[in-house]
């Protein structure tokens, strides 16, 4: 298989709302700054790879049409991708496997999302479920994953505090980010005076919804080699899982996988681990960008990385570890989903939060000596996983 | 580096219904799967990876590919969903198998048209809100701006007209049997100069095929081997194109295979057509004819379209990737009652999507794989 590495970055800062710019516009913004980054321009990008999710969220179906005479792709080989929440860390592994394939030596995967452009996310989300049983229910992402998060809590006997202590984290993380939403280091005491949405989770324990754009310039070795970019990052291994769609079959005896954990993510995570030549993470990674946007999925998104055995996760962090300082792989330090989730690229930007570590180029919120990277997305009802190791070497990952 | 070669050893498309009230979408899904997989003789476990086409606006399912992952057997498994166009299912699992994931994919892909109140709508929202959308921009009204661009260019060609939907309607007829002809269409206007009878008449219908690398194909499968592969966008601002030429589709037809000579001697043509006009411009942009000579190939029944293609059958959002199944099921004498003989050798199949046919596709299959790869 080629290798294939990273050799440009670009993400707008996200905030509520744009109103200064389309939904073209602002892809293109994203665009832009990755070509910039790249020192290449359109012109040079032999395909174009587009992360969607919900077409309702910007109001226009099949919006990636829309997007082709503003950043110029016309002409060009163009596809988009949309697997829910996890698109924009599967359109980097459509990237990948754009040039792996042989037939590409460099793509841009570009996107952006303006999720306030909705009325209402949640009615549009809602409308992921099936119209005879589950829509009614009435599920919706905060329904459904709190609960997950009731499940958990009871298995394994974390409170709401302990979920807390995840959003008191990354807002620290946060601050430090300036391309992040929620950039005000908060409390666990505030945390839990917020508004109660669906118990367990409070509005304190949510991601905004994020508006902006990233995009991110892949090639192919012989590429990077040719062009002689000495700092590009290697996407070492991709994996993607998926869950039962149905809420039901994730409890009980014959449940496919407990709705506490995250099996399935549990099992791309180390389906790429393998692929990568990774056998202890904790010790072999440096750095993860897990696809949390609620506090309550990061306990069990960190075990599912085999940071933590199930069911310790919490009791880590309330000690200190995964966050900026501490020994052992470093969890979100760029805020994460939980503080910035522009839906359509929130896993794009996970990856390129991974790359921007192991290259050294991540600023304040800098991971000391990261050398090795994870990112996660997780789209869907908590369904569709997609895991991706960065490295900035092509060397056995030791 | 050598990269592997990859073929279609199994697919099933069902027959083409105006509506399936017996079956939901889920379970029309499920076993269109199945059957795919029993016609390369493999049980979902022998597969690595699935890769999905689907459409959100088409049947009221935000993120569809969430309810029907399990029809498609993805769970604890890899599956990625393209949403441009069903028919970049096929590409992408191409791709991925040439990447060296796995070594066979599952790719399906639907259209039931027949769950929309008015298909129209969903259509509509496609059309960006600020100038395009107020104008009521449809599929079948941007077919009609395209057939106008073509006639003032090169005339009505009434005669030429009539005579690709005939031999449309027969080799449908010949394909699916009476269930296609026994729909009544009124005749009218839909969107100047097309009538009814010009747009495509949409099914329900749901397809799959199964792909596999070199060293996966067995000594029992019939491979048709893809030999080709190519896909480009145009513009979106129709006001910037020349909508009397699918320039999208001439890109891809050059992509997938540069010799226009070889393409003119392919056996089988399935190609999408966004209309009966439209037929005379796809089959020059495929490189079959001269720019104003499409009509003189269009009817050279019955290489282009055996299947009827998708005039008389146009299932849904699936059109485009279901020409790729016929395509590769001619080259493995697996066409039905639509069956050419002698088997073809070499078959192109072409699909297209969004207003007016601004991207396209194309994918070339042959009985022999393509040495030195």
């Amino acid at each position: 298989m080629r290798n294939v590495g990273i050799i440009g970055i670009g993400q707008t800062d996200f905030v509520t709302r744009r109103t200064d710019v389309t939904y073209p516009e602002l892809v293109r913004e994203g665009a832009d700054a990755a070509l910039q980054d790249a020192q290449l321009s359109m012109a040079d990008m032999e395909g174009v790879v587009i992360p969607l999710a919900p077409d309702a969220l910007i109001g226009v179906g099949n919006g990636e049409r829309w997007v082709v005479d503003t950043i110029g792709a016309a002409g060009k080989p163009f596809l988009r991708i949309n697997t829910g929440g996890a698109t924009g860390g599967t359109a980097v592994q459509a990237g990948y496997t754009h040039i792996a394939s042989g037939m590409f030596d460099v793509v841009i995967v570009t996107g952006a999302d303006r999720v306030s452009e909705s009325a209402s996310a949640q009615s549009v989300l809602n409308k992921m479920w099936d119209v005879a049983y589950e829509r009614l229910f009435p599920l919706n992402t905060i329904t459904m994953l709190a609960l997950s998060a009731q499940r958990y809590n009871r298995m394994y006997g974390a409170t709401e505090q302990d979920m807390a202590r995840v959003t008191v984290k990354n807002r620290a993380h946060a601050a430090r980010n300036p391309h992040a939403h929620l950039r005000d280091p908060i409390t666990v005491d505030e945390v839990m005076d917020t508004r109660m949405l669906s118990w367990p989770l409070k509005l304190g324990d949510l991601c905004p919804s994020s508006t902006g754009a990233a995009a991110m310039v892949l090639a192919s070795e012989d590429f990077i080699r040719r062009t002689g970019r000495d700092d590009a990052v290697w996407i070492r291994s991709v994996a993607q899982s998926t869950e039962t769609f149905w809420q039901g079959d994730r409890v009980g005896p014959k449940a496919t996988g407990d709705h506490a954990d995250a099996a399935e993510l549990e099992r791309a995570i180390h389906t790429a681990y393998a692929r990568a030549g990774i056998s202890d993470p904790r010790s072999q990674v440096d750095v993860a960008e897990i696809y949390a946007p609620f506090s309550s999925v990061e306990l069990h998104a960190i075990e599912a990385a085999g940071f933590a055995d199930r069911g310790e996760s919490f009791g880590l962090i309330e000690d200190g570890a995964f966050a900026l300082g501490a020994d052992g792989p470093i969890v979100n330090p760029s805020g994460g989903t939980l503080c910035t989730n522009p839906i359509a690229v929130t896993g794009l930007v996970r990856v390129a939060e991974a790359a921007l570590q192991v290259s050294g180029k991540a600023g304040d919120r800098q991971v000391p000596d990261a050398n090795v990277g994870l990112a996660t997305a997780i789209g869907g009802d908590h369904q569709f996983y997609a895991a991706t190791v960065v490295a900035n070497h092509l060397e056995e990952i030791s | 580096m050598v990269l592997p070669s990859v073929a279609v050893v199994g697919s099933h498309r069902t027959p083409p219904r105006a509506r399936v009230d017996d079956l939901q979408l889920e379970e029309m899904v499920f076993q269109t799967v199945k059957s795919a997989l029993a016609d390369a003789d493999l049980t979902i476990d022998d597969i690595d990876g699935i890769v999905i086409g689907v459409n959100d606006q088409a049947h009221g399912r935000v993120i569809e590919s969430m309810v029907l992952a399990g029809s498609v057997g993805a769970v604890g498994r890899d599956l990625t969903t393209l949403a441009s166009g069903p028919e970049h299912a096929l590409v992408y699992a191409y791709l991925r198998l040439r990447s060296g994931q796995g070594r066979r994919i599952l790719t399906v892909a639907w259209g039931k048209p027949s769950e929309a109140k008015d298909r129209r709508h969903g259509e509509r929202v496609s059309a960006e809100p600020l100038m395009m959308r107020g104008f009521g921009l449809t599929d079948d009204v941007a077919a009609g701006l395209q057939a106008s661009a073509y006639r003032s260019r090169y005339g009505d060609m009434a005669d030429e007209v009539d005579a690709v939907r005939e031999a449309r309607a027969e080799r449908a007829m010949l394909a699916y049997g009476a269930e296609v002809g026994q729909v009544e269409h009124p005749e009218h206007l839909v969107a100047w100069p097309l009538q009814t009878s010009d747009l495509p008449r949409h099914c329900d219908m749901a397809a799959a095929m199964v792909l596999a690398v070199d060293e996966a194909v067995s000594d029992d499968q019939v491979p048709a081997w893809i030999t080709g592969v190519g896909w480009a966008t145009d513009a979106y601002d129709l006001g910037t194109r020349d909508l009397s030429s699918l320039s999208a589709l001439k890109i891809a037809a050059q992509q997938a295979e540069p010799d226009q000579q070889a393409r003119r001697t392919r056996e089988v043509v399935e190609v999408q057509e966004l209309s009966t006009v439209g037929s005379f411009a796809a089959c020059e942009a495929l490189g079959l004819a001269s720019p104003g000579e499409g009509a003189t190939v269009a009817t050279s029944a019955p290489q282009i379209n055996p299947s009827g293609g998708n005039l008389p059958a146009h299932g849904g959002v699936a059109a485009g990737f279901i020409r790729f199944v016929e395509a590769a099921a001619q080259v493995r004498g697996r066409a039905g009652p639509a069956q050419l003989t002698p088997r073809p050798s070499r078959a192109l199949g072409a699909a297209v999507s969004g207003f007016a046919g601004q991207a396209a596709t194309v994918v070339t299959f042959d009985a022999q794989r393509e040495v030195g790869r």
